[in-house]
């Protein structure tokens, strides 16, 4: 079944526009990757896609649903969670309150306090923040506030799941334990995933499918082993090889 | 925040029980000055814990306070002897709430130093509007004769410092209070996660409007005079955030230390030294903001965590 489907989909900023007629469809329980060089418009598509920001042309569709005029919290609510590139973590709240309001407020609404606080514990035990929990979020290391960036949006219980670089800046380690993190909450929460990334390692190890963007528009789609050898989208990235 | 245990509870019932005892005996067996300085002090608790409601949960600071406690002033005096008194009180508290959602409605939508500047003027335009009504009336000030006792409107004034103060201590455990906490963090990532925003900050500025009503209704009752520029005045804006700025406005026991110890400070030093009162009240709270911006209850908390860690 078709979870998220863009079609035609276009964002400007005055002039300038940050995405063109891009069109792309998600199934459910898939991991798509986006790539692209910075600029190229990919978190652009996320905030478009989480409605943080509205479309100028085209149309966003989940589980069914048009979503392309909705506010961000209703999307939410549908069951569309995101990560933020910078994170945004409710820095003067402990960690656990962080996922607590998440869980309160998300897609799958926790119907009391304890049963957010609950399930609130037992996503930190997955992603490693458990002996945390009463740190103030803002207190927390960069790979910290990045596991709990991809916990609070989990705490929401969503149904697709969007990660905005949740990779970048961290060590070669950190990045072996959150991919191993990913896939497991994939598993664990039988999300979708749509994710943004640099690191190509990952994206080749998460992905049954990558979409590149360049300039604002599709470049190239298909599984990871054919768009590393894409000519299209090795010059975007590298430029022309030298004769 | 945010334990489900009942017994995270028993501090606060019992220190409430507490409270409630010391006024019941304050009204059996104090005199008329005791009361009266027991009536201010309640009359700040119930406007402070009531602004911290909305400004402490949210971030957004109100200038404005000082106008719900002025239309509830002025809709106790427009209806007095047409309205039966304590149906006055509540209908003061209903307008100043829907007052309140008015004046909230474009000012929410913006936010830091233009959010206060916003409120305080909306309430400045709101006291020359009335004070325009009473000179187009040809008022120059109304009087109040036969009020309830001052025994009564402390009874009174206690409900409503007991009831804002439960307010406050069940909105930040509620749902609706975690939403508008996480707007006082960010509120991009609070919309992100499934909170509107909007009708969140708009629900409670306008809660938070009713008991700063009723309290303006009760204390004209008190002055048994209304006269828009003193009803209406910024400094109780001004003193509602001092207050907030010297407890703390996270949670309840901020706005009751900043209370206690603002009248206890005024008390001591009104009749002594009333030309060092203001200054020292100045230093007081320029130190607070510099040296503990989270007032008095923040710091004893951030000790206690010292202490236990």
């Amino acid at each position: 079944m078709t979870l998220l489907r863009l079609t035609n989909v276009g964002k400007s900023y005055g002039g300038v526009s940050a995405v063109r007629n891009f069109s792309f469809d998600v199934e459910e329980g898939e991991v798509v990757g986006l790539m692209g060089a910075n600029g190229a418009g990919k978190t652009t598509v996320f905030s478009l896609i989480a409605g943080t920001q509205p479309v100028t042309t085209g149309q966003i569709w989940f589980a069914g649903q048009r979503i392309d005029q909705m506010p961000a919290y209703l999307i939410s609510r549908l069951g569309i969670a995101r990560t933020f590139q910078i994170v945004r973590p409710f820095s003067g709240l402990t960690v656990l309150d962080n996922l607590v309001i998440a869980a309160l407020h998300g897609h799958d609404r926790a119907p009391s306090r304890s049963s957010a606080d609950a399930r609130s514990r037992a996503i930190l035990q997955e992603v490693g923040l458990a002996d945390q929990a009463n740190r103030l979020a803002g207190t927390l290391t960069l790979a910290g506030r990045k596991r709990l960036e991809i916990a609070r949006a989990i705490a929401t219980g969503p149904r697709l799941l969007l990660l905005d670089e949740v990779l970048a800046g961290l060590t070669a380690t950190e990045v072996a334990a959150a991919l191993e993190m990913i896939r497991h909450l994939r598993e664990h929460y039988q999300l979708t995933l749509v994710v943004i990334e640099h690191v190509m390692r990952a994206l080749m190890k998460l992905c049954s499918r990558i979409v590149v963007l360049h300039h604002g528009e599709m470049l190239a789609e298909g599984a990871p082993a054919d768009i590393v050898v894409d000519q299209r989208v090795i010059s975007a990235y590298f430029g022309k090889r030298a004769s | 925040m945010m334990r489900p245990a009942l017994s995270e509870h028993l501090p606060f019932v019992g220190a409430l029980a507490a409270a409630l005892v010391a006024s019941a005996a304050l009204i059996v067996w104090g005199d008329e000055y005791a009361v009266s300085i027991g009536l201010t002090l309640l009359m700040w608790v119930a406007l402070v814990q009531s602004w911290a409601a909305f400004s402490g949960l949210s971030g957004y600071i109100s200038l404005g306070h000082a106008v719900f406690y002025g239309v509830g002033a002025y809709v106790m005096v427009v209806g007095w002897q047409i309205l039966p008194v304590w149906l006055g009180v509540i209908l003061a508290g209903l307008v100043a709430g829907a007052i309140a959602l008015l004046l909230g409605w474009p000012s929410l939508r913006v936010r830091g130093p233009y959010f206060v500047i916003l409120t305080f003027g909306l309430a400045e335009f709101v006291k020359y509007i009335v004070v325009s009504i009473e000179a187009a009336l040809g008022r120059s000030g109304r009087l109040l004769i036969g009020t309830p006792s001052l025994r009564e409107l402390f009874g009174a004034m206690l409900l409503l410092a007991v009831a804002s103060t439960i307010i406050l201590y069940v909105l930040r455990r509620s749902r609706l209070g975690s939403g508008l906490l996480a707007v006082r963090e960010d509120e991009i990532a609070a919309e992100a996660i499934g909170i509107n925003t909007a009708r969140t900050k708009l629900l409670v500025f306008g809660l938070s409007a009713i008991i700063p009503g009723m309290v303006g209704a009760l204390m004209s009752l008190r002055f048994t005079y209304f006269e828009p520029m003193q009803s209406f005045s910024p400094v109780t804006s001004f003193t509602i955030v001092t207050i907030a700025v010297l407890g703390g406005s996270d949670d309840v026991p901020g706005p009751l230390l900043g209370a206690a110890f603002l009248v206890a400070l005024s008390e001591l030093l009104w009749a002594r030294a009333p030309e060092l009162y203001m200054i020292i009240l100045g230093v007081l709270l320029v130190s607070f903001v510099l040296f503990a911006p989270e007032g008095i209850y923040g710091k004893l908390r951030s000790w206690n965590r010292g202490e236990a860690q």
